[in-house]
C-alpha cells in the first residue's frame, strides 16, 4: 500500500523537477512532429499475489509514433487488471475528475484512438488523454490526483493490477526524464507494504460520489458524455407527462442515467391491459396510481434520483406552475388535447420538449422548442403548433385501446425519447430562456431580434429539425424526415400570439373544444336498434332465422365472435359499391344478398354497427324496406354485460 | 435527374405520365388498400393543362387510388386534412412549396398521419 503514497510523492516531486527543467534537449523525437515520450510512472498494488512483470518498453511500442503537437501535453494510460474489467474505467474517471478540479481541459480520445489517424492502438486498458495546454505542473497535478484516486480505489475494492502513465509533451520539456523515472520505478517496485497512506488520502474530493463513478462509469467513459455530461445530467430536472407505454421506458432510462430530479405526471391507475407495454408497472400493482407504481420501481432502479409525483392529469391552469421547475419536458401522453397543451406550456415556460407517439406498429418522435423559442423572433425551434397548426378531425384520432399497440414499438419510442433527452441535457441547456418563477419573460430580451413578419419558416442553415418515423413493418423501418422551422403565424410562437401565459393560466383555453370531441354515434331510429338480451331471446333455440354481421376487423373477429356470425369489416362496407363486384371481394356480402332473413349488425361498442346498418341500407340490402336491418345496442361490451358473462372481453 | 416523361405509344399530351412513388403511413395505408407503397404513373398535366403538382396528385389519389369512401379521413377543404404531414423526398412539403410543388420523375411523396397514442 505504501506504493500509492510513494507514487503520489513521486509525481509531486516530478512537478518540482519540471518547473526548473525548462527546455531540456529532445531525446525521442517523432518523425512527424516534435514529440517526446518522457517516461512512465508505475503503480503496482501489493495485494497482487503474483504481480505481472512490467513489460519492457519495446513490447508496447506503438504501430506508429504518437505525435504530440507543441501546444499539448499528453498522457497515455495503460492498465493491467487481474480481477475485473473496471479498473481502466475507474482510472479514466479519476483522471477526468482530477482534470476538472485542476481546471485543465481534457481532450479525451477514447480507447487508444488518437485523432488524425496517427495512432490506432486498441488493446485492453489503454487510454489516451491529451491535455489541452502545455502546462506540465498542471498535467502532473492531474496525474498525481489520478494516481492517488486509483490507489484509494484499489484499496477500497481489493482489486489489483498495474497502471502506467506515459507523459509526453510537445515542447520536449520532459525530454531527459526517462532515466530518472526508470530509477523511480525501481523504487516503487520494492516499496514495503507496511507503509501507511498519507493522512489526507481519506478525504473525498471528487465531484461525484464513489458509487456514482461506478454506477455511471459505462456512460461517462464515452466522449459524448464524459464527466461534464454526467454532472449536467445530475443537475438536470426532467418532467415526464404520462406514465404509460412511452413514459415508463423513458423514465427508466433517465433514472438509470442519473438525472437529478424526475417528475412524473399521471392521474390514471394501473390496468391489466397496460402491462404488455408499461414496463414500470406490474401485475401486483393493478389499481395503484401509475405515478406511485412507477416511483416504486424507479427507486429500486436508482435511489440517487429525486422523484416528484404529480398525481393528477395536467391542466392548463397548473401547467406553467409545474413546468417552471423543470429543464426539459417529455410528452408521453396519448391525445391531441394534451399534446397541444404541453407544447403551449413548454413554449410559454421556455422549456425544450421531446414529443413522441405510437399506435399499432408505428411511432413518431420530434424534439420541439429546442432551443426554446424567443417569441416574436426567428430564434428557437418549432413547436407542436408550428408543425400541426390545426388539430386532426376527431374521427381520425385513434387511441391504443381502439387501434391497438405493439408493446416494443411504443417501448422503442420511449427509449428514443430518453436518448434525445440525454442529448439535449448533455449538450447544455440554455437556461437563459427559461421563464423564471418571478415572471421574467424571455420576449423582453428580444427587442433587437429581426422581426418574423417575412419569415417563411425555412430553418436557418445551422439548425435542422427532424421527425423520426418508425414502422416495425416498414421498409426501411426507420426514417428521418426534415421538418419546417418555426411558423411565422404560429398561435403561440409568433409576433402576436393568441395564446399567452395569461390566457393559459386563466383557464380560458379549452383544449377539448379546440381539438373537438368525437360525437357519440346515434344515427339510427329506435326501431333499428335492439338490446342484446332481446336479440338473444329472439334468436335462441329454433327461433327466427337471421344473419348476424360482425363488422369488426378480421383480427378482432378471429379473437372471438358470436357463434354463427359472419364477418364483414366496416372498412370493407365503406369500400363496397352495391353491385356484383362486391360479392367477389367479400363472400359475406354475397350471403346477405342471397338471403331474405333479417340482418343484425354488431361491433365492439355499438358505434360502427350503426354506421354499418346505414351503409347496408344504402347499398340496397334492405330490399327497399322489406328486409329488417338493425344493430345490437352497446355492441359486444353490452353482450358480455347482459347476456354472456363468459365472453372474453379484450 | 432524368425527368423525361414516359410515353405510351402516342403523342397525345394527356397520356404522358411521370412515375412517382407514393407512400402512406400512420394508418393512412388503411385507406389505400392497406398497402404502404404504391408506384403510380401520374399524368404530367391536369385537366386544365397545368403541370401536375401536389394538389393535383392529392385529387388524383382520391379519385384513382383510394377505395375507401371516407374521403374526409384524407382530404378536407380541397387539400390534405389537418394532422397529415406531406413529405416530398423526405422533406416537409412546406419547405418545397406545398400544393404548388411540381412533381418530378422519380419523386417520393410520403403522407403521414400523426399518431397520438402513447
Ligand atoms: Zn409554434
Amino acid at each position: 500500500m505504501g506504493a500509492f503514497a510513494l507514487s503520489l510523492t513521486l509525481a509531486l516531486s516530478l512537478a518540482s523537477i519540471l518547473t526548473s527543467a525548462a527546455l531540456l534537449p529532445r531525446s525521442l523525437v517523432c518523425a512527424n512532429d516534435g514529440t517526446t515520450r518522457a517516461g512512465d510512472l508505475f503503480l503496482r498494488d501489493n495485494l497482487s499475489p503474483q504481480p505481472p512483470a512490467l513489460q519492457p518498453r519495446a513490447d508496447y511500442s506503438l504501430p506508429c509514433a504518437i505525435c504530440v503537437p507543441a501546444t499539448r501535453t499528453a498522457v497515455l494510460i495503460r492498465s493491467f487488471e487481474a480481477v475485473s474489467g473496471t479498473m481502466g474505467t475507474i482510472i479514466y474517471e479519476m483522471l477526468v475528475a482530477a482534470a476538472a478540479q485542476a481546471g485543465v481541459t481534457l481532450d479525451t480520445l477514447g480507447d487508444g484512438l488518437v485523432r488524425d489517424g496517427c495512432v490506432n492502438v486498441v488493446s485492453n486498458g489503454v487510454r489516451w488523454i491529451s491535455i489541452n495546454q502545455n502546462n506540465h505542473q498542471q498535467t502532473l497535478s492531474v496525474v498525481a490526483a489520478a494516481i492517488k484516486a486509483v490507489a484509494m480505489f484499489m484499496r477500497g475494492s481489493g482489486e489489483y493490477g498495474w497502471v502506467t502513465f506515459d507523459i509526453m509533451d510537445g515542447m520536449n520539456q520532459l525530454g531527459d526524464l526517462k532515466r530518472q523515472l526508470s530509477a523511480a520505478e525501481n523504487v516503487a517496485n520494492v516499496v514495503s507494504p507496511t507503509n501507511e497512506p498519507t493522512p489526507s488520502s481519506g478525504v473525498w474530493k471528487w465531484p461525484l460520489e464513489a458509487e456514482e463513478y461506478k454506477r455511471y462509469g459505462r456512460q461517462m467513459i464515452m466522449p459524448e458524455i464524459g464527466l461534464q455530461g454526467q454532472l449536467r445530467l445530475k443537475k438536470a430536472t426532467v418532467l415526464i407527462v404520462g406514465v404509460g407505454g412511452l413514459g415508463c421506458p423513458a423514465a427508466a432510462y433517465l433514472a438509470g442515467a442519473g438525472v437529478g430530479k424526475l417528475g412524473l405526471i399521471d392521474g390514471d391507475t394501473v390496468e391489466t391491459s397496460n402491462l404488455h407495454r408499461q414496463i414500470l408497472h406490474s401485475t401486483g400493482r393493478v389499481g395503484m396510481l401509475k405515478v406511485d407504481s412507477a416511483i416504486d420501481y424507479l427507486r429500486q432502479l436508482n435511489p440517487k434520483v429525486e422523484y416528484v409525483p404529480h398525481k393528477s392529469h395536467l391542466t392548463p391552469t397548473t401547467a406553467l406552475d409545474i413546468f417552471k421547475s423543470y429543464d426539459l419536458i417529455l410528452d408521453c401522453t396519448d391525445h391531441p388535447t394534451s399534446r397541444y397543451l404541453i407544447s403551449d406550456a413548454a413554449v410559454l415556460s421556455g422549456t425544450p420538449l421531446v414529443s413522441a407517439s405510437a399506435l399499432r406498429t408505428e411511432g413518431q418522435l420530434m424534439v420541439l422548442n429546442n432551443p426554446p423559442t424567443i417569441p416574436g423572433t426567428r430564434d428557437g425551434g418549432p413547436c407542436y403548433r408550428c408543425v400541426f397548426p390545426k388539430p386532426p378531425p376527431p374521427a381520425s384520432v385513434l387511441s391504443c385501446g381502439e387501434g391497438g399497440i405493439l408493446g416494443p414499438v411504443v417501448g422503442v419510442m420511449g427509449v428514443l425519447m430518453a436518448t434525445e433527452a440525454i442529448k439535449v441535457i448533455v449538450a447544455g441547456l440554455d437556461k437563459s430562456r427559461k421563464v423564471e418563477s418571478n415572471g421574467t419573460d424571455p420576449s423582453m430580451r428580444s427587442e433587437a431580434e429581426p422581426s418574423m413578419s417575412n419569415w417563411t419558416g425555412q430553418p436557418t442553415s445551422k439548425e435542422r429539425h427532424s421527425l423520426l418515423l418508425y414502422s416495425a413493418y416498414g421498409d426501411p423501418p426507420f426514417r428521418s424526415v426534415r421538418l419546417r422551422g418555426k411558423r411565422a403565424r404560429c398561435d403561440v410562437c409568433s409576433d402576436s400570439p393568441t395564446i399567452t401565459k395569461d390566457s393559459l393560466t386563466s383557464g380560458s383555453l379549452d383544449y377539448a373544444v379546440f381539438c373537438g370531441i368525437p360525437n357519440p354515434v346515434n344515427v339510427l331510429s329506435k326501431e333499428e336498434r335492439i338490446d342484446p338480451q332481446d336479440f338473444a331471446h329472439r334468436v335462441s333455440g329454433a327461433a327466427e332465422e337471421h344473419v348476424l354481421v360482425d363488422v369488426r376487423d378480421k383480427a378482432q373477429f378471429d379473437i372471438c365472435h358470436i357463434e354463427g356470425s359472419i364477418n364483414i369489416p366496416i372498412t370493407a362496407l365503406d369500400c363496397a359499391t352495391g353491385d356484383n363486384n362486391d360479392d367477389s371481394t367479400n363472400p359475406g356480402l354475397y350471403a346477405l344478398r342471397d338471403s331474405s332473413a333479417p340482418i343484425y349488425a354488431v361491433c365492439r361498442f355499438g358505434n360502427d354497427s350503426q354506421l354499418a346498418v346505414q351503409k347496408l341500407k344504402t347499398l340496397g340490402y334492405g330490399d327497399n324496406g322489406r328486409k329488417y336491418i338493425g344493430d345490437i345496442r352497446g355492441g359486444l361490451r353490452a353482450w358480455k354485460e347482459y347476456v354472456d358473462p363468459a365472453w372474453p372481453e379484450y | 435527374m432524368d425527368i423525361t416523361p414516359c410515353r405510351f405509344g402516342t403523342s397525345d399530351q394527356s397520356l404522358e405520365t411521370i412515375p412517382i412513388a407514393v407512400e402512406f403511413s400512420g394508418g393512412l395505408e388503411l385507406l389505400f388498400s392497406n398497402q404502404r407503397k404504391h408506384q403510380i404513373s401520374l399524368p404530367t398535366k391536369d385537366e386544365d393543362g397545368q403541370t401536375a403538382n401536389v394538389a393535383f396528385l392529392v385529387q388524383y389519389l382520391c379519385q384513382h387510388l383510394m377505395k375507401d369512401r371516407r374521403k374526409e379521413l384524407f382530404v378536407m377543404g380541397g387539400t390534405v386534412r389537418p394532422g397529415i404531414l406531406v413529405l416530398i423526398n423526405d422533406a416537409d412539403w412546406e419547405l418545397e412549396g406545398e400544393n404548388s410543388y411540381e412533381l418530378q420523375n422519380g419523386d417520393n411523396v410520403l403522407f403521414v398521419s400523426t399518431l397520438h397514442g402513447g
